[in-house]
């Protein structure tokens, strides 16, 4: 688990079914009330997490990609990270950061940055370059076998693309959509990427297959956070709205609201839910169920929080 | 060969906002980005001078005289229904005083915390990295070679040009941006495309960015989290940070879909949006506080003394706590500006979070208008000309 206040932010590893909060195995510093946003390395317990280290100024690459393990102090792997990105760690452990530098200040249209997407060594800090462009946006959306999939954003509009991480070929899965997605998730066993997509004064949720670019519009309603989730067994749910939980898209009741708010699904498999509860303008909170019960989970109070992953019992004594 | 640093390396101080104090003055050894004016010696005004300074600085140069740059005009109206004129440029003091607390947390100078080599010391011009001075963090115009259209020196030793100078920036984004709604500078909710700009024309501070949570809701200063800059400048705007700095206005935004992402901001209808990112619940747009009281004097400097690093002139109305009514104006959700409800029954949607916000009342504000004086505005944007 991942808190952050006001600059200072920390690590836990939290037993699941305690309610007592455990003392942080990393504490560090970043800007004032950055994000911090992380993802746990496969069969270990290091989580590399960005944060943004200035809070005024241009922000738009003021992120650091940081390591972080218990009883070592937060090391720095990279900088000029895309402020807000989340650093994306595949199944085989390997890191993707998206970067950029700012380009030339602009009047009166929007500034154009070099923009990378880039794999670390969470090790050694050695980076190598995977994808560049000059636009607006290189977010790393999710991996699909040996392909990262990447939507990108440029003055001549907005691109679904697969680029091989080792080969580094560039399919294009869609050639132009809206530039307006947002909430993507990569249903790696079915192939297939979720968004939700403005359609005129509405919004939709989208599914994109990521074998052949075939789209479909799977759910609509009037508000942006449709946040689409795929289940481990293929069930999608969509958001009904504040404060009324997540719905399958035959309506049935996927999850149940928490408060007023949002449910968010940051991690669900082995019979195990771990939802954000998000309400705006507030401090997020935790829920987690365990096949369908809800179990315990202490976290810091006042705070912005994050799941960076789940470690099975066994392994985290 | 790979880049490992300790995190308490970058370690930005523990106490935060309060706390830091970056002076990457002229002489500094740390100046890396060639800041080209030395900081100067001065106390920080008090939050009451303050006040002084917004209600002075938000009149524009008419009202600033010589104590801070010219500054051209600037359009007002954009065909909804109002035809576009140029006038002389007045700012909404709500905004610039949001503004000012995002930049700096109101510091034109404070004993330096950074870089190393200016640490401690008598207080001086806060200078941040890429510099940017003083309470607007004033940065165009700031680099060694520069020559801008303005006083350098002043910008660094004198609170009240430093901010009439961060206008001169923000008259020239109102110009270069599209229109929002009727491009009324007396509402405050018109300047969303220039807030943007003041802090660059980038995609990190485009709310369609994907980076951005989309339950993010009005960004709250106390709770953090990313956000598009002017998004934290109407978040404080909302959340201010003791009622002594100002009531609280609940800003209405524009839609996303509206706002778009093409590679050129969009001319964007009336916000009416209560969060950035839901149309859910929708709020009127406000008229400024500051439009609505009479013209001040900077040459006779009533009130405030003057502050800063010795060559502050003028001194505003000396009237800045000055408590008396914030008027919302509600402007409709149909009628593009045509018709405006003053001040009619409780126009506000939502129940406000904080408790302190009020139609009447401000808190040390920059003074207050009167229906008859609303009368005269309404009238005012009832003219019909052209063009940003």
């Amino acid at each position: 688990m991942l808190s952050s206040q006001a600059d200072v932010g920390e690590l836990r590893f939290q037993p699941l079914g305690s309610s007592a909060l455990v003392e942080p195995a990393v504490r560090f510093s970043h800007g004032e009330g950055s994000p911090v946003l992380g993802s746990l390395l496969p069969n270990t317990r290091v989580v590399v997490a960005s944060a943004a280290m200035r809070s005024t100024g241009d922000l738009s690459f003021v992120g650091a990609l940081l390591r972080l393990e218990a009883g070592k102090p937060a090391r720095v792997l990279a900088d000029q990270l895309v402020y807000g990105s989340r650093p994306l760690v595949t199944t085989e452990g390997r890191v993707f950061i998206a970067r950029g530098r700012a380009g030339e200040p602009t009047v009166d249209t929007m500034r154009v940055d070099a923009l990378t997407v880039e794999e670390i060594d969470p090790t050694t800090a050695k980076t190598r370059l995977v994808f560049s462009a000059q636009g607006f946006e290189t977010h790393v959306v999710g991996a699909l076998g040996g392909e990262l999939i990447i939507y990108e954003v440029t003055p001549s509009g907005a691109r679904l693309l697969a680029v091989h991480v080792d080969t580094l070929a560039v399919r294009v899965v869609l050639r132009a959509l809206v530039p307006m997605a947002r909430d993507f998730v990569v249903d790696a066993p079915r192939k297939r990427v979720l968004f939700t997509q403005v359609q005129g004064d509405g919004w939709y949720v989208e599914q994109v297959s990521l074998v052949d670019g075939a789209r479909r519009s799977l759910a609509e309603g009037p508000e942006v956070t449709l946040l689409p989730t795929v289940l481990a067994d293929g069930r999608v749910l969509i958001s009904a709205g504040e404060g009324r939980g997540l719905r399958a898209l035959d309506g049935k009741e996927g999850l149940a609201a928490q408060g007023p708010g949002f449910e968010r699904v940051r991690f669900e498999g082995q019979g195990l839910l771990i939802d954000l509860h998000e309400v705006p303008s507030e401090f997020p909170s935790l829920f987690v169920f365990r096949r369908g019960e809800r179990v315990p989970v202490a976290m810091p109070p006042e705070s912005r929080l994050d799941v960076a992953g789940v470690i099975p019992c066994r392994a985290s004594s | 060969m790979p880049r490992l640093f300790l995190i308490s390396a970058l370690i930005i101080s523990a106490t935060a906002r309060a706390q830091f104090c970056p002076s990457y003055t002229l002489s500094s050894t740390n100046n890396s980005a060639n800041c080209g004016v030395e900081a100067a010696n001065g106390t920080n005004p008090t939050v009451a001078q303050w006040q002084s300074i917004f209600s002075l600085v938000s009149q524009g140069p008419a009202g600033w005289g010589s104590s801070g740059p010219s500054v051209g005009n600037i359009g007002q109206g954009c065909g909804k229904p109002m035809p576009s004129v140029q006038v002389p440029p007045k700012f909404p003091c709500e905004l610039l005083k949001a503004i000012a607390y995002q930049e700096s947390g109101w510091k034109q100078f404070c004993v330096p915390t950074t870089p190393a080599d200016q640490v401690g010391g008598p207080s001086r011009t806060i200078i941040s990295f890429d510099c940017g001075y003083g309470i607007g963090q004033v940065t165009s115009g700031m680099h060694k070679g520069e020559a801008p259209a303005f006083d350098r020196a002043r910008v660094a030793n004198d609170a009240t040009y430093n901010m009439a100078t961060g206008t001169q920036i923000l008259a020239s984004k109102w110009r270069a941006t599209p229109c929002v709604g009727d491009n009324q500078p007396s509402i405050v909710e018109h300047w969303y495309a220039a807030t943007w700009a003041y802090n660059g024309l980038a995609y990190v501070n485009n709310p369609n960015n994907s980076m951005y949570s989309t339950t993010r809701g009005v960004y709250r200063p106390s709770v953090g989290g990313a956000a598009p800059y002017q998004e934290k400048v109407f978040g404080w705007m909302e959340f201010p940070p003791t009622a002594n700095h100002w009531t609280s206005l609940r800003f209405a935004y524009p839609k996303l879909s509206d706002i778009g992402n093409s590679g050129t901001p969009n001319t964007l209808p009336e916000p009416s949006c209560a969060t950035p990112a839901s149309c859910a619940n929708t709020r009127p747009t406000h008229v400024s506080a500051c439009f609505t009281q009479p013209p001040v004097d900077a040459g006779t400097g009533g009130g405030a003394p003057p502050v800063g690093g010795g060559t502050a002139t003028g001194g505003g109305t000396g009237t800045g706590g000055g408590g008396g009514g914030s008027v919302i104006v509600d402007s409709g959700t149909g009628g593009g500006g045509a018709s405006m409800d003053v001040d009619a029954g409780d126009p506000v949607v939502e129940q406000p979070d904080g408790g302190s916000m009020s139609k009447t009342g401000a808190v040390g504000g920059c003074g207050c208008g009167s229906t008859g004086e609303l009368a005269t505005l309404i009238s005012f944007l009832l003219l019909r000309r052209r063009a940003r």
